[in-house]
């Protein structure tokens, strides 16, 4: 986004509320700093501006800083990568779509996430290793289509593009959990530019247990308490 | 995306805190299915969310909204997002959709034994989860704690660590109440996810942590 130095008067009122702190006033007028912009559009749907500032230049819909706004604004739907918005339905509909079944594990490492950005390339800290290992990343996932999935490269164009959070999402058989839960750990240690949210889709035993549990417990990974439930109303239902 | 998920925080301040999503699958059940989610709409909204939103209207219950042109807008891929912050409400929600057997897939975030309890009591069997392991790489570079608990509550992240920083210090010099704090930090959240109850008790809580610390 950009402001519009004619209408703006340094007022600072619009500081406090860009999600990336992107926003500086110098000589009595805002600027953005354009690298650490990732387009949410913060600024120009909320932010109370006295003088209606902000604006969309026309390099936000061109590509590669497109990409910034598909990964940015919740609020618009893209084509800019094919697929629309951050993610897929993942576990929402898990019920019906049966993408994780008994047996089976997914992984979604949002990059990025919580508040922080990531520079795409920052996801090749673990996509690089993984692809190493045969990884097959979710073809309906915006971010794969940034990446080479045989070597888990990023795509030179969009390295250096800053966005709001990618997901790098996948599912495995369960036997492979522990070797590919270690990868992700391991990877982790050397993620020094952003941080990311590390959420597994499990599919619940018959019994009533969630069998990924004992065996993050053993490797020492703390499993928190919160969890999204998919409560299992959806129809057609799969009970894979 | 996993937006419901990743709330940070004390395990005891998620007692009351119930994000709620529904939603066709698409290509699977979604060809016809305006007239189930608006159904699905219609029975939560009808048992008082804390919060609900729309990505469609950009509007969200603490901006306030018109239910009924909220309900008109629903499409068959609209998504149905919001929050409770009473597990007894999100059961009776679920009891009936179970009931009216629409088909549409529902996820609750929450403490994992709790939401596994709702659903008993509701008479479903949980399918699957999404369990939240916590953040990795880099974790020097995040807001403090106190703010993170804020931010996080809108998955997408579009509550700036800055403004929950500048409401945190207005409740706790008392230019404002918790609710009324609450109130604009649930305001960039459109998705309705943001649970003000929970962020009302959090600035509350920090604000009596501040006047003791002064006595
Ligand atoms: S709120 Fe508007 S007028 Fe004030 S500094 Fe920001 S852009 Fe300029
Ligand atoms: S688009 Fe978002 S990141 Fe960029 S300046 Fe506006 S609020 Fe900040």
């Amino acid at each position: 986004m950009k402001v519009n130095q004619e209408l703006c008067v340094g007022c600072g009122k619009c500081l406090p509320f860009c999600p990336q702190g992107a926003i500086h006033v110098e000589n009595r007028k805002a600027y953005i700093d354009q690298d650490a912009c990732v387009e949410c559009g913060i600024c120009v749907r909320q932010i109370e501006c006295p003088r209606k500032a902000f604006y969309e230049p026309p390099e936000v819909n061109e590509w590669p800083r497109s990409v910034r706004k598909v990964f940015g604004d919740p609020t618009e739907k893209h084509q800019s990568t094919g697929v629309r918005g951050r993610g897929t339905e993942e576990v929402k509909t898990n019920d019906v779509t049966g993408r994780v079944k008994r047996g089976e594990i997914g992984f979604a490492l949002e990059f990025g996430r919580p508040s922080i950005g990531t520079k795409v390339k920052d996801v090749e800290v673990v996509t690089i290793p993984l692809a190493e290992r045969g990884i097959v990343f979710e073809p309906c996932n915006p971010l794969t289509s940034l990446l080479d999935t045989k070597t888990g490269i990023v795509h030179d164009d969009v390295r250096e593009e800053k966005i709001l959070s990618a997901i790098v999402e996948f599912a495995i058989p369960f036997e492979r959990f522990e070797e590919i839960a270690g990868v992700v750990y391991e990877a982790a240690k050397h993620c020094t530019n952003t941080v990311f949210s590390w959420g597994l889709v499990v599919r619940y035993e018959e019994d009533g247990t969630i069998a990924a549990v004992p065996v993050l417990e053993k490797m020492g990974i703390h499993v928190p308490k919160n969890a999204k439930v998919n409560v299992g109303l959806g129809k057609p239902f799969c009970n894979e | 995306m996993s937006h419901t998920l990743h709330r940070f925080g004390p395990e005891e301040t998620f007692q009351n805190d119930f994000p709620f999503i529904s939603r066709p699958a698409m290509k699977i059940n979604s060809d016809g299915a305006a007239p189930k989610m608006r159904r699905v709409m219609e029975i939560a909204l009808d048992h008082e969310p804390v919060n609900w939103g729309s990505l469609t209207t950009k509007q969200n219950l603490t901006m306030g909204f018109d239910r009924e042109e909220l309900l008109n807008k629903t499409e068959d891929n609209s998504p149905a997002m919001g929050c409770f912050d009473d597990r007894d409400k999100v059961v009776a929600v679920l009891k009936q959709l179970k009931e009216e057997d629409l088909g549409m897939s529902v996820v609750i975030t929450g403490l994992r034994d709790k939401v596994e309890e709702m659903c008993h009591e509701a008479g479903l069997t949980p399918h699957s989860a999404d369990l939240a392991l916590g953040i990795f790489g880099a974790t020097e570079l995040l807001p403090e704690d106190e703010t993170l608990c804020f931010t996080t509550m809108c998955g997408h992240a579009m509550l700036s660590a800055g403004l929950v920083r500048q409401i945190r210090k207005a409740v706790r010099e008392g230019r404002m109440t918790p609710e009324e704090g609450a109130k604009i930090l649930a305001k960039p959240c459109y998705c309705g996810i943001f649970n003000q109850t929970r962020a009302a008790m959090l600035l509350e809580q920090e604000k009596e942590a501040n006047q003791k610390n002064e006595e």
